[in-house]
């Protein structure tokens, strides 16, 4: 056995049954253990597909995904797969191949230093040095990146340590960093103060964010809400943790917000704020955040208690433990919810549209209304924000978005990671033009693994969420957004062998939902949107989230 | 601009220095003066102006070669 043997018996140890990668020169001998190994392989057709498509598959399953990249470009082309996952607390085991020991720090053929460049945006990360070493490596790192705040981390093999014999059983060495710290429970103290707080509110508001289902807590969460009886707001991660429809639920906040939920949030006299970080984009202006609102913030990560607002009362724990004990306390003041509700209703969407074209939004709401249950991936852009505002959800799982770090391209390969991580799940993407030229070559992999990933491609030919800012903010200087001179895009798939549902009218919206419905194989669905739509409502930058505009300012300049 | 003191308790591990003090930088800190003792310990001088000192030493808490982190005096 070898050190890349070695690796793979680990990582099949550690339960996992696929990774997805990209061979290359340093990582060699580990492609050559996958031969024997029971690890399925994906082939993306570029690490940063491989990176997204383990990102997503980890976003479904809540297990950690793998990928594998050679050194150099292949651990670069990684990067951006990393920083999502660190972003959005997404459990990551990325491996790379390194050049053989004696080589590293001599800017030998593609050499980079791995553990550098990735260092700012990894819960951990190793160098092999010595084989012996690999196996406890290997077993840290899955507890790192699942435990505590999820997240991702990096094992760098250099070639000479991957193809070093091995004894069949390698002595442990002693650990090279502290034992993991596991999920404590929240103070007593800390507890009781905060169920004084939702008894004696009067305007309480529960916002949830990703740590709601990043800690296995959907329906213990619903269960707090049910009896709580408090209007919910979630941010983008958060989106359904309760069904879309349900009686208490207000939407998303922030600068995509709905105005019921940024409405509430700003009048609140308490907000009890479970696995959220407090967003730039979720809060908009921070000083003028919620600002009578006394503050309860439950969360796993100490280092999120207090780092953008201050808590009243900071319950530092598994949230599981606060929600079990919160669901003791008093339901909120009836009035105040039916104040939040008929807000909601007044504000509710409208889908009337003008004219022959295809409504975005409503196209979203009718085909995830349709397809219930399926997985929804994103892109980023425009129809990202109108997925979150108008999809139809019944659980957070079901909604794969790259919130933190906003990487356009993300769409199609965390959709194949979903597919994966559900072979008979129904798994449907939203993106843009943009979007999907960022990583169109993994239109192969769905060919090639014969994915039945329906592919919604929203076309404005531009840069939708970019013309829309120039167009609010910046005089209507346009600069760089012009895509018109996109390919055929039913050609592109055509030649990837995968078929194409064209859509320029509304009235084609309702069969091109019942064929997405009803289609078996992968898919693209080809829709030209019109380019001026924007979405709305918006809160300006470093505005107040009660400051949202509803239509393109006539003056309104902020750079 | 204030001035602090941390003591950071690290474990004698590769790396472990580098990425103590990288996160002290990235976090919006400026690194004045650091002192080795040891493998195992650092104190870091660090300047900012508006940056919370207390989230810094969780942040620093979360890394997994930092054993603790003290605050000293500030100045």
């Amino acid at each position: 056995m070898n050190g890349a043997e070695l690796l793979t018996r680990e990582l099949e140890a550690q339960g996992v049954d696929i990774v997805f990668g990209y061979p290359g020169g340093a990582i060699m001998p580990v492609y050559d253990a996958l031969v024997d190994s029971r690890l399925a392989h994906v082939l993306t057709r570029h690490e940063q597909g491989a990176a997204l498509a383990a990102n997503g598959y980890a976003r479904v399953t809540g297990r950690a995904g793998v990928c594998l990249a050679t050194s150099g470009p292949g651990a670069t082309n990684l990067v951006t797969g990393i920083a999502d996952a660190f972003l959005d607390s997404v459990p990551l085991v990325a491996i790379t191949g390194q050049v053989p020991s004696p080589a590293m720090g001599t800017d030998a053929f593609q050499e980079v230093d791995t553990i550098g460049i990735t260092m700012p945006i990894v819960k951990h990360s190793w160098v092999v040095r010595d084989v012996r070493d690999l196996r406890d490596i290997v077993r840290r790192a899955f507890v790192i990146a699942t435990s505590g705040r999820p997240g991702p981390v990096v094992i760098d093999l250099p070639k000479d340590v991957a193809v070093r014999a091995v004894a069949e059983f390698p002595e442990l060495r002693p650990a090279t960093a502290r034992e993991p710290r596991i999920d404590v429970a929240p103070d007593d103290e800390a507890l009781k103060q905060a169920i004084d707080l939702l008894t004696t509110a009067n305007r309480p508001v529960v916002l949830a964010g990703a740590g709601v289902a990043l800690s296995g807590c959907v329906d213990a969460f619903r269960a707090f809400a049910s009896d709580y009886r408090a209007p919910v707001v979630t941010t983008l991660h958060g989106v359904g943790v309760l069904p879309t429809g349900d009686e208490l639920l207000l939407g998303m906040l922030g600068m995509h917000g709905t105005k019921a939920a940024n409405l509430a949030v700003q009048e609140s006299d308490l907000l009890v704020c479970m696995g959220v970080r407090f967003d730039d984009r979720a809060t908009g202006r921070l000083d003028e955040f919620a600002p009578d609102a006394a503050v309860v913030h439950v969360d796993i990560d100490p280092a999120e208690i207090g780092k953008r607002r201050r808590p009243t009362v900071a319950l530092q724990g598994d949230l599981g433990a606060v929600l079990h004990r919160f669901v003791a306390g008093s339901p909120a003041p009836e009035s105040w919810l039916a104040r939040c509700d008929a807000r909601r209703r007044e504000h509710a969407w409208r889908y009337g549209a003008p004219g022959e074209g295809v409504h975005a939004p409503r196209l979203i709401r009718d085909l995830t209304e349709a397809t219930r249950g399926a997985t929804i991936a994103c892109d980023v852009g425009q129809h990202q924000m109108w997925v979150a505002q108008h999809g139809v959800f019944e659980r957070p799982e079901h909604h794969l978005t790259s919130g933190g770090l906003g990487t356009m391209g993300f769409g199609i390969p965390a959709a194949i990671g979903a597919q994966f991580a559900q072979p008979d799940g129904s798994v449907i993407v939203f993106t843009g033009d943009g979007s999907f030229m960022m990583n169109v070559q993994e239109l192969a992999t769905i060919r090639r693994y014969d994915l039945p990933v329906k592919i919604v491609l929203l076309d404005n030919s531009c840069l939708g969420l970019v013309r829309q800012w120039q167009e609010c903010f910046f005089d209507r200087r346009y600069s760089a957004i012009d895509l018109s001179d996109n390919p055929d895009f039913s050609a592109v798939a055509a030649s990837f062998g995968i078929p194409t549902l064209r859509v320029t009218r509304d009235g084609e919206v309702a069969d091109a939902v019942r064929r997405i419905h009803r289609s078996t194989g992968p898919l693209l669905v080809w829709v030209t949107i019109d380019a001026r739509e924007n979405v709305w409502p918006l809160v300006p930058p470093d505005l107040a989230n009660d400051r949202m505009l509803e239509e393109v300012p006539k003056c309104l300049d902020t750079r | 601009m204030s001035r602090y003191t941390l003591i950071v308790q690290l474990v004698d591990a590769p790396g472990a220095l580098v990425r103590a003090l990288s996160l002290v930088e990235r976090r919006g800190f400026r690194v004045v003066d650091a002192r080795t003792e040891g493998a195992s310990s650092v104190t870091v001088e660090v300047e900012a102006a508006g940056r919370s000192l207390l989230n810094l030493k969780r942040q620093l808490e979360n890394l997994w070669d930092v054993e603790g982190v003290a605050i000293g005096g500030s100045g």
